[in-house]
Order: C-alpha cells, then structure tokens, then sequence
C-alpha cells in the first residue's frame, strides 16, 4: 500500500513539473519538436501506406477487372473447363452468389494499317494478345468495363464484327517509348484492324477502347461470344474462364469450397479464389512492398526515437543541477523521470495526433477521391485504423523510453555533484 | 543533531586531502548555529554532511537516537524530503514553476493534501513578505526576492532543520540584510537554522559559531545558546 501511494506521488509530482515545463518552454522549440513527431508519424504511415496501396489496387484491379470473387478455369494441362454448363449451374447455386461471366479466350494476332502499307512485303503493324468471347451483359456486371472507356462504346449482344480493344495494345496510351513501338498505331474509333486466330482471320472494327489500369484487362480484346467461337470454330460450349461475383462481405473461401464440394467427382477444374489465383508476381511484389514498408517506417521510428533522445537528454543535461536541486529537496528521483517521460509522450503523442487528422482526415479521403494514376494500378493510401493505432503504439513506447533513458541517466548522478556542477 | 567522529577525505590523483578532521559536536533544537570559516576550510563541505547531501568518510550523524548516516540514498531523500529545508547561495529555483509553485514543490511530494500545501505555501511566501508575488517566475524576480522565495521553500513544511549555504552571498547589502532578519525571525520561533557563511558580522547575529580551519573547529562560540 505504502509502494502504490509512493507511485501515486511521483507520478502526480511528475505531471505536475512536466505540465508547468511544456506550458513555460519556448513556443516555437515545442512546436519544432512536435513537427517532427507529426513528420516521423507521417513517414511510418504515408509512404507504406502508398506503397501498399498500389499493389493493394493492383490485386484489387485482378479482382475487379478480371477474377471476380472466385475463378474457374480450366485444369492444368487441359484447355478448357470441363462441363462449363453444370459447374455454371453449381457456381449459380451459391448461397452469395450474385452474378458469373464465362469466356471464351484465345491468343491473338492483331495487326492494324496493313490496307496502308506502301509495298506488300513491308510488315503490317501487329501485337499479340488474348482474344476474349463474352456475353456483354454478363460480363459488364462482373467487371463493368463499360465504366472504363476512354473513346467509344461499350459491346452489344448482337454487335457482329465490333471489338472493344485493351489501352495497353495501342501506342497512343503507353508512355513508354520503347514499348510504343510494340504497340498499334493510329488505332482509333472506326478503325479496322485484322484478327489471326489459329490460321483464320477476321476483319473488325474498334467500337470501343478500354482503359481500367489492371494489365490483364488492358492487354485483351474484347468480342462477342458467338462471334469469338464462330472464329474458333468451337463446337463445344465449354468456356476457358469463368468469373464469379458475391454478394458484399461474403466468404470468398466459402463459395469456393461450396463449389468443389457441389461439382461431380472426376470434373476436373480449377476453382480458386481472387487471392489464389491473383499473379504470384503481384504477390511478391506486395511482400516487398511490405518489407519497404516496414524498413521506411523503422527509418522514420528511429529518427523520431533519436529526436526525443536529444530533446529530452538535453532538456535533462541543462538542467543537471536543477535535477540535482529537485533530489535535494526531496523530489525522488523516479518523479523527475516520470516528468522527462510525461513530455516525451506528450511531444510523441501531439505529433501522432497531427498526423492522423493529415493523414485519414485529409489525405486518406484525398486519394480515395483521387487516386494517383499509375500505369499498372491506381494508388490509393492503404491505411486501416489497426495500422494507425499499432504504429501510434509503437511511436508512443519509443518516445516512453526515449524519454526515459536520459532522464535515468542524469537522476542516477551524485546529487551534491549535480548541484556543484561538478 | 549529533555529529560524531566526522571524517570527509577526497582523493585528487595520488593525493588525498582531509577536509574533515574528526569532527564532533551537537546541535541542539532551536539553535540557529553559523558555520564560518575561510575559502576552502571545509565549511560547505560539513554542511553537505549534516544535511545528507553528501557521505562521510567516516563518523555518524543521528537525530533523535536515529543515526541517519547509514541511511541509504533513497531513504536520505524522503529524509530530507520530510526533515529539512534548503536554501541555497544561487536561490535554486526552478525557472519553469512560479514562486508558488516552487514553494508547494516539497509538500506535493510528501503528500500534503492540496488545499493544505496552498495554505502552507501562501503563509510561508506571506511570512518572507511576497505576499504580491505569487505567481511571479523567477526572472521576474530580484536576487533578494528570489532568496525569500527559497526561504519560503525551505521552511513551508515545517522542517526540523533549516541548511542555508552562503544564503546571502549573491545579494546586496540591503537583501541580505532582510534575510538574515527572516533568519532570526525563524529562529525566534524555534526554528533551528545551521547556515554557513564566511561574513564574520551575519555569523554573529546567530546563537553560535563554530569556526573551520582546514577541516578543523578551531573556535565554538556560544555552544550553550540554544532555545530549548
């Protein structure tokens, strides 16, 4: 009892010299310090937060623009999706089920301006890329491309030589210019553009050009169903890909093993979820990303760590016989600690309270709204109030024991020899 | 106070110097004792000891039957803490609390019910006459108000001990002169007050002088003089 009322007093003696020390230091150093905190928070959320974002809108772009909630396709080894009808039927019965698209896909040769061409023997402009039978309708509820033309209109059900074409096969939507020259040029509205498919070819016109940032969406071409497999000459109706949407909040794995459950023995295809079947290199590169998260914000942390050090140890040097005068008195020693760690919280804390109104009250939002435009994905802010509040934890106890250590330091000293000045 | 067998040595390289030889005396309660002596006769030194700021080489102190120099150093703090009081040549406030606040300081650590260490703190800085300067800073202060505010500090809790190190030697005529009034005007209230000093006229306003040399007494006088 005697020790709890002890503590009570040094921490009430503490607050009471840190209070009257902050209310009476210079305005501006204060407000210097507490910048910086707010700058060392800032960094340990901004710049990994961007980072993630981007791959985070890159996966979330996999999802959106081509995955759906949960992916079937084909088997390894096989071409198609065996029994794309029942599998169709099972993926409908789902109790979250929303909506599916099938494809049908194909690589292609696209080749543009080979009506322009001075001499027959020069090479027609082309590019490969996958050619994708879908049912309009269908397909816009999965993925909504129609949302993300930039010229022209989105496909009909009865369109018959139209295509909508990915940005990333023309020229005049890639900035880099060694790609460029990969790429289609003076493709626009109208155009004609020539189809090879396994020997076949086919003249259509670009009804429409589609830019959603994801690379898979981007690199395809877009045709109706009947036309892509009238193009094959595919008598089967077995799709190569089939995208599946749920209902919001619903259990990707859920549906999935609802899925492989319900499909009959000996059907052999490959059910996955969006984060399964999400590009391991994506993956990687969100792993990395992660891993330069954390070196940032280790940076940010110790730099922050190092700032309250000095702050503190030098308030505390200064005042050495100050301190030495406090313990003479009578003032314990733990209660002048308790002061030097009071400020550090509150230089810690003040600047984590600055920086998450900057970031999730203005920034956040901002990018939300705006996001920035990269070329593989957009970048948002990835930030939940979890990650806020863990490296709000985090910069707190640094700056506890950055305040701590220099004050220990100091009050350990003779307390004649720090009124002496000795 | 009794003070027995005190040796103080300090080592500087090889060479060791004594700054106390053995010293032995008592003090009774309500004294108000002077220590003098010139520059480096071991005046201050002596103080440090019997105000347990510093350890003996040798020798004990002890109050009451108590002998407070085995103490350990936390046990010396809250014993200053609730024992003494300070007052310092520099003043020794702190420049962040107000004349108030520097008084309470003490009393917020033993414990002392607030609305009691306010009315203690009002009385003492009323009693060394800055009644109007309460929540003065320090800078805003003179030497000689800056001195009463730690008189004040030193004697608000009621201390059985008042330790005053050349409390005047950073201040005019006239502020020493006020004071050292506030010393007797203490000391005529019970109060006992060991207070070193090397000016031969202020060590003769107290009931008693002892006298250093080297770190030897060399004159006690007035050693009976003492209000109980």
């Amino acid at each position: 009892m005697k020790n709890i009322q002890g503590y009570d007093k040094d921490f009430s003696v503490g607050f009471f010299l840190a209070l009257r020390d902050i209310r009476r230091s210079n305005p501006w150093t204060t407000s210097l310090i507490i910048t910086v905190m707010t700058l060392t928070f800032f960094n340990m959320l901004f710049v990994g937060g961007i980072l993630i974002g981007l791959v985070s809108g890159l996966i979330e772009g996999f999802r959106q623009y081509y995955s759906g909630d949960v992916f079937i396709s084909p088997a390894d080894e096989k071409y198609t999706i065996e029994q794309t009808s029942t599998i169709i039927s099972v993926a409908e019965s789902v109790p979250t089920f929303v909506s599916l698209s099938k494809r049908y896909t194909e690589n292609v040769l696209v080749e543009s301006n080979y009506r322009n061409r001075v001499r027959t023997t020069d090479a027609p402009e082309s590019v490969g890329a996958i050619l994708v039978g879908i049912d309009p309708q269908a397909e816009d509820k999965i993925s909504h491309l129609s949302r993300y033309l930039v010229e022209g209109a989105f496909l009909d059900k009865n369109d018959v030589d139209a295509v909508v074409i990915g940005k990333d096969l023309l020229a005049k939507y890639v900035k880099n210019i060694q790609a460029v020259t990969k790429k289609l040029h003076d493709v626009k509205i109208g155009t004609k553009i020539r189809l090879t498919v396994n020997g076949k070819q086919e003249e259509v016109t670009v009804k429409g050009i589609i830019n959603t940032t994801n690379q898979i969406a981007d690199t395809r071409v877009y045709m109706t169903e009947a036309m892509v497999r009238k193009l094959l000459g595919r008598e089967s109706l077995n799709a190569n890909e089939i995208a599946i949407d749920l209902a919001p909040g619903a259990s990707d794995e859920e549906a999935k093993e609802f899925i492989t459950a319900n499909i009959s023995n000996g059907t052999d295809v490959k059910v996955q979820t969006a984060d399964d079947a999400v590009p391991a290199g994506s993956v990687d590169v969100k792993q990395t990303f992660i891993v330069l998260r954390d070196i940032v914000g280790f940076i940010a942390l110790i730099v922050g760590a190092i700032t309250i050090f000095i702050v503190i140890f030098v308030n505390a040097i200064t005042r050495r016989k100050f301190i030495g005068i406090l313990k003479g008195i009578g003032i314990s020693s733990r209660a002048i600690q308790i002061s030097y760690v009071y400020q550090a919280l509150f230089y810690a804390v003040s600047g984590i309270i600055i920086g998450s109104i900057i970031i999730m009250g203005m920034l956040k939002p901002y990018f939300d709204i705006y996001p920035l435009q990269l070329p593989i994905a957009e970048g948002r802010l990835a930030l939940s109030y979890t990650d806020l509040l863990i490296r709000a934890g985090i910069l707190t106890l640094t700056a506890f024991i950055s305040g701590f250590i220099p004050a220990w330091l100091v009050t350990k000293q003779n307390t004649l020899d720090a009124i002496l000045g000795r | 106070m009794e003070v027995k067998n005190l040796i103080k040595k300090f080592q500087t390289g090889d060479t060791e110097l004594i700054a106390l030889k053995n010293l032995s005396f008592t003090v009774p309660t309500g004294q108000f004792l002077a220590i003098t002596g010139r520059s480096g006769s071991g005046k201050s030194t002596l103080l440090y000891q019997m105000s347990l700021l510093d350890r003996a080489n040798e020798g004990k102190l002890i109050i009451d039957d108590q002998e407070v120099s085995a103490f350990t150093n936390d046990e010396r703090v809250a014993y200053r803490r609730d024992n003494f009081g300070f007052v310092f040549q520099d003043y020794a406030l702190l420049p962040v609390l107000t004349a108030k606040e520097n008084v309470m300081l003490p009393m917020l650590m033993q414990g002392v019910a607030k609305s009691i260490t306010r009315e203690k703190t009002e009385k003492a800085l009323q009693r060394v006459g800055l009644s109007d300067r309460f929540d003065y800073l320090p800078s805003q202060l003179s030497g000689g108000q800056q001195q009463r505010v730690s008189i004040a500090r030193a004697i608000a809790h009621n201390p059985r001990i008042v330790f005053a190190d050349e409390p005047t030697a950073n201040l005019d005529t006239e502020s020493s002169k006020i004071v050292l009034d506030i010393f007797l005007e203490l000391n005529k209230s019970g109060q006992t007050i060991i207070m070193v000093t090397h000016e031969p006229d202020y060590a003769k306003l107290a009931d008693r002088r002892i006298e250093l040399l080297d770190g030897d007494i060399v004159n006690d006088i007035g050693q009976k003089k003492g209000k109980k």
